[in-house]
């Protein structure tokens, strides 16, 4: 954690390494990934990504995990696309309200699971695993015979790459409040303890319970901004979203070296993690993979990332 | 070496030169050791000083860098953990390694059941049960074959162990600190059963120990090591327990315990008819400022429970704990701090210390409040504390980034005696505060108890170790089923009274000091 700063530049450096790598084969492979669009085209993909992804980093660095929150993204979406769409009539909402409304339910998601964890003590796994389901059904009932789009120009500036850049700010500022949580604050340091240890932690004085809770709420808000990101990209709002997300965003966050298993990694790794994924998956449509290929490239490249963080770490022990 | 019979028989292990080297350190610098058959052979050191290198190069756990081995008499290359177990060599670790949820006999007979058919892998089950109960019977140990071993005590589970080595008719068992989990009874069996195979089947063990008593009640020879060399091998009644101790530290151990200074009058802690279901059965009982109270009792007494109850890690039933005069009520450990208790728990491992986490955030954890200012960490406070700390307490390691799990076991306590310092808590509960340490760890140990009783803290220690209960506490006070049985003033006690009143056979309360109420 805080304290071994050094292994973790080492580590960071290695993922940095890993993204330089992939980015001089596909410009040395590809003639038109070869451009400065090419750049924006990532990014501009990686955002809602990256937001959930952060998230994702705090609840697994507390030790948890959360299978919930692709489908927290669908919910999010078919209700941020209720409140505001315009396709039959005057929207129920402004943008403000609904974008608050929506960040809330994401919050409380989160919340209902961490309490449900903490408090009944069925396993993490199988509470989001249920939290899954449960979100993706309420997404596909909101979403029956509506049509979610027509959405207010406020709206739409959310999603806005071009102009005010809206995404980047916004991913940029989940980022750096994520990050200097887990560095700066009382709250980053309890949740490495916990993810560290659990019962020393306890037995140490740190309210686990509530750290715990909190990670669940915020990787759920996560979600909900995400999906509110996506939904104004996409101008319109759809249950199937962020379908094996979750999985995606676990993916990135190991990529970039984070511990599956709690008590170690950050925020700025898994920022790697979402670009490396990324530009595999660009650069590869660049040379004209299919997704299929894609697919299995990327579950091949999770695996890589893992085996040699095991190794490496193997070795700094011995 | 002068003995008769030594040359007829080549020594069941002979290891020869052994080195073994660890990036930066030698732990392992040409020892020598030699296990002839029938006999116990006790594996004397301080923490580092190679034992558990030594067993690990023996089991292939680790590759050594020069040397030889021969078992047997003839030389072997052992290349991986499975090569000395078919070679007849049985390792028992602290831990234990049965499958929990089988019988004992299927545990004994895991891997080498006898078969009725081998191509359909059918087990003979009458055999393995009449077999198993067979060596339980020949070795007196007292079980039915049939029972889970999940459901067995701590002991009977060592015992199986034993049993299992018996099966596949090995030479050689190593045990290593077996006795450590155990309580004294339990010990008396374990040992009856080892004197048994070292007659009957000239069996040889390698036991490795702290405890100095059992090396006499045991041991038929000692290898004495110190910082990875073979200080020494002798028969055990060559050596008086100070050479022995000397050889071991390198020097003489002029004073273990501290004179502890006189308590002063006011209340640390009072602590009023504690109860919790059957565990505990209204315990009272105070510790002044600057004063130790030990307590002490068999396994199952209450002690852990008693302390763990106080600090709020565990709730209670019923009673009352005061704080400085005040009442305080802590229904976790966060409150039990606040409320200025804390618990030094015995298990450092996995209730101490974040093992892959640094010295310096492990210090950090109990007063991270203290050390984040409206909830922002001053990382410049906390390595300003942490490195103070780390000299004060002379914890031994490159620097306060390394691992906690990177120390050794005194080191380890250390850690977390130095946690609890920047804690500032007024009332400190030690349990086993040196289980597991070293002579020298624990003289470290007890010093810096000593330094927190001048600054007038309140301790109460929880020990299983009746020499360490009388010699560091002003008083002690003996459990037994959740009770307070009687309390002993410093001086008017010795070990002898201390475990009669815990068995509490016959509580002849005489000569004992006052009892409470």
């Amino acid at each position: 954690m805080i304290g071994d700063i050094r292994k973790q530049a080492i580590r960071s450096a290695e993922s940095l390494a890993g993204l330089a790598v992939i980015t001089v084969f596909f410009v040395v492979m590809s003639p038109t990934y070869r451009q400065w669009a090419t750049l924006t085209d990532i990014l501009e993909q990686s955002m809602e990504l990256a937001i959930l992804a952060a998230g994702t980093t705090l609840v697994l660095i507390s030790g948890g995990l959360d299978l919930s929150v692709g489908s927290v993204m669908a919910l999010c979406t078919c209700i941020v696309g209720c409140l505001l769409s315009g396709a039959s009539g005057e929207p129920m909402m402004h943008a403000a309200p609904a974008v608050a409304v929506t960040l809330g339910a994401g919050l409380g998601v989160g919340l209902v699971n961490g309490v449900v964890i903490k408090y009944t003590g069925v396993p993490a796994f199988i509470v989001t695993l249920g939290m899954m389901m449960i979100a993706r059904g309420a997404a596909l009932m909101l979403a029956a015979g509506r049509n979610m789009s027509d959405f207010s120009d406020g709206f739409l500036l959310l999603g806005d790459s071009s102009g005010y850049a809206a995404p980047l700010w916004i991913t940029a500022g989940v980022i750096v409040v994520v990050g200097c949580l887990l560095t700066m604050t009382r709250f980053g340091f309890n949740v490495y303890a916990i993810g560290g240890n659990e019962e020393v932690a306890r037995l140490s004085g740190v309210p686990v319970k509530l750290h715990s809770i909190a990670c669940y709420a915020i990787g759920g808000f996560c979600a909900a901004l995400a999906a509110i990101v996506q939904t104004s990209r996409f101008e319109f709002a759809k249950p199937n979203r962020g379908e094996s997300w979750e999985l995606m965003a676990i993916g990135a966050v190991v990529i970039g070296g984070t511990s599956l298993f709690g008590g170690s990694g950050g925020v700025g790794r898994t920022v790697i993690g979402v670009l490396i994924i990324k530009s595999l998956q660009t650069g590869l449509s660049h040379m004209g993979v299919g997704s299929y290929w894609q697919k299995i490239l990327i579950g091949v490249v999770i695996i890589l990332a893992v085996w040699i963080d095991r190794v490496q770490s193997r070795r700094r022990k011995t | 070496m002068n003995d008769p019979d030594a040359a007829s028989d080549p020594p069941l292990v002979e290891m020869k030169g052994i080195v073994k080297r660890f990036p930066g350190v030698i732990a392992l610098d040409g020892v020598d050791f030699e296990l002839r058959s029938g006999e116990v052979h006790v594996l004397l050191g301080e923490n580092g000083a190679g034992k558990s290198t030594l067993i690990k190069v023996l089991s292939g756990a680790h590759k050594c860098d020069a040397g030889e081995m021969l078992i047997g008499g003839r030389k072997v290359n052992i290349t991986s953990p499975q090569a000395p177990l078919e070679m007849g060599l049985r390792f028992i670790y602290q831990e234990i390694n049965l499958v929990a949820e089988i019988d004992i006999a299927r545990n004994m007979f895991l891997g080498c059941e006898p078969m009725l058919c081998r191509a359909l892998g059918l087990v003979d089950k009458s055999a393995l049960y009449g077999r198993a109960g067979e060596y339980l019977r020949r070795f007196h140990i007292d079980l039915n074959p049939r029972d889970i071993v999940g459901q067995l005590s701590v002991t009977q589970q060592k015992m199986v162990e034993i049993a299992r080595a018996l099966v596949t008719e090995s030479k050689v068992i190593v045990l290593d600190e077996p006795t450590d989990v155990l309580e004294d009874r339990s010990r008396n069996d374990l040992f009856e059963v080892i004197r048994r195979l070292k007659s009957t089947r000239q069996v040889g063990f390698i036991y490795i120990s702290h405890r100095y008593a059992e090396v006499y009640e045991l041991g038929d020879r000692v290898t004495i090591l110190r910082d990875g060399r073979n200080a020494g091998t002798h028969r055990i009644e060559d050596l008086t327990l100070d050479e022995m101790i000397e050889r071991m530290v390198g020097r003489q151990v002029t004073r273990q315990y501290p004179a502890l200074p006189a308590p002063q009058n006011a209340e640390g802690i009072r602590i009023e008819n504690i109860a919790d279901r059957n565990v505990l059965n209204g315990v009272t009982l105070s510790v002044r400022r600057g004063e130790i109270v030990a307590v002490t009792g068999l396994m199952g007494s209450g002690k852990t429970e008693l302390g763990r109850a106080v600090a709020g890690v565990d709730r209670f039933d019923s009673g009352a704990v005061y704080v400085h005069g005040r009442p305080v009520v802590s229904k976790s450990p966060a409150a039990g701090i606040r409320n200025g208790v804390a618990y030094l728990t015995e298990d450092r491992k996995s209730e101490g210390l974040i093992l892959e986490h640094s010295i310096r955030s492990n210090y950090a954890l109990p007063s991270i409040a203290r050390l984040s200012p409206k909830g922002l960490l001053s990382h410049a406070r906390i390595s300003r504390e942490a490195r103070r700390c780390m000299t004060d307490l002379n914890i031994k390691a490159p620097d306060m980034l390394t691992p906690a799990g990177q120390l050794s076991g005194g080191n380890q306590q250390k850690a977390v005696l130095a946690k609890w310092l920047g804690a500032n808590c007024k009332v400190l509960i030690f349990d086993e505060p040196t289980r597991g340490i070293d002579i020298n760890g624990r003289a470290e140990v007890y010093r810096i108890m000593e330094k927190l009783l001048e600054q007038g803290a309140a301790i109460l220690m929880l020990t299983s170790d009746y020499t360490e209960a009388l010699a560091m506490s002003h008083r002690v006070v003996v459990l037994s089923h959740g009770r307070a049985v009687g309390t002993f003033d410093r001086g008017t006690a010795d070990e002898e009274d201390i475990l009669r009143l815990a068995i509490g056979s016959a509580a002849d309360q005489q000569h004992t000091g006052s009892v409470a109420k």
